[in-house]
């Protein structure tokens, strides 16, 4: 998977530091270096690599944001994965 | 008294249901475990659900806690829960395990329960090999944690139906293949998350779990006090 997301043009770091951005989706937790770019070209970076929804809720410190919100180093990002929901495919 | 209603009787509902009542009954506090499923065993439950007799998931799963457990009060109500019943259902200060596997029903459990003062809203869904658990806590009116549609859409706008008026078509659909594996890993997040609230906080919202990677996610889910 570091592979698939160095490939989208996305650096992890190893630790959480002042200038990096978490990204949550479902299990997965990453460190990245993505200050100052949008929710929506991280979503589209990702949606690969971590197989992200369309339909899952970006949501930054808590709060739901708009595609265009532009990240700040320390903040973090969530897309909302969706509810379980008996097997079937999202 | 603690009232604890568990709703859904199915993989979930079952893989929670036996270690939920032996804790209740040696932990010795006087608690109600009432259990609510409109649905019916079948044989074709049976590699997944355990169960002594066919018939209402409730009233079967009721008699089976009263007979191992004898003196912890257990009663069962055999509907399904629907916008008509809920109030009735669910009270203020009760603790909900929601295992139900359509969103229809979820919205309406936690709809209801975002107009009492106080509750605690414990809901676990999962697809084949991942899953996660919401944590929705209301006290004295405030939400201390998010409620099951504010983050989720597909809860807040639910396209599925709901099992009390259930096609053909989506009946056949609910009984998509499960893991179940993945239902006690879900029931037991349950369970955990319960436990983490008896003892004085819980610091998550949701657990995502994949039980391939070996892994589970918190996720802290603040709610927007009132």
């Amino acid at each position: 998977m570091s592979e698939e997301i160095r490939q989208a043009g996305i650096s992890r770091s190893a630790a959480r530091t002042e200038v990096t951005v978490r990204v949550l989706y479902g299990i997965h937790a990453l460190e990245v270096d993505v200050a100052g770019r949008t929710v929506a070209e991280i979503r589209h970076a990702l949606a690969q690599p971590l197989n992200v929804s369309p339909r899952a809720v970006p949501v930054v410190d808590g709060a739901v944001v708009a595609e265009g919100h532009l990240l700040q180093a320390g903040q973090q990002l969530e897309f909302v994965r969706l509810a379980g929901e008996k097997g079937r495919p999202e | 008294m603690l009232e604890i209603k568990v709703i859904g009787l199915g993989g979930i509902g079952c893989a929670l249901l036996p270690p939920l009542a032996r804790y209740l009954y040696y932990a010795g506090t006087g608690c109600r475990l009432t259990l609510v499923d409109g649905d019916a065993f079948e044989q074709r439950n049976l590699p997944r659900q355990a169960f002594r007799a066919a018939g209402n998931k409730a009233r079967v799963k009721a008699e089976e806690v009263a007979q191992e457990f004898p003196g912890l009060s257990v009663r069962a109500i055999a509907e399904f829960v629907t916008p008509g019943n809920v109030a009735d259902l669910i009270r203020s200060a009760d603790v909900v395990f929601l295992g139900v596997d359509n969103h229809r029903t979820r919205k309406v459990v936690s709809d209801h329960c975002e107009r009492l003062a106080d509750a605690l809203l414990i809901s676990g869904g999962n697809e084949w090999t991942d899953g996660n658990v919401q944590v929705y806590c209301r006290q004295g009116g405030c939400d201390l944690s998010a409620s099951l549609t504010r983050f989720h859409p597909e809860i807040a706008l639910p396209g599925d139906g709901s099992p009390a008026d259930a096609s053909c078509d989506q009946a056949v659909a609910a009984g998509a293949p499960q893991l179940l594996f993945m239902n006690l890993a879900v029931a037991s997040a349950m369970l955990n998350a319960f436990y983490a609230w008896q003892q004085g906080g819980i610091r998550y919202g949701e657990v995502y779990l994949d039980i391939l990677a070996g892994r589970s996610q918190p996720v802290e889910r603040r709610g927007s006090r009132e």
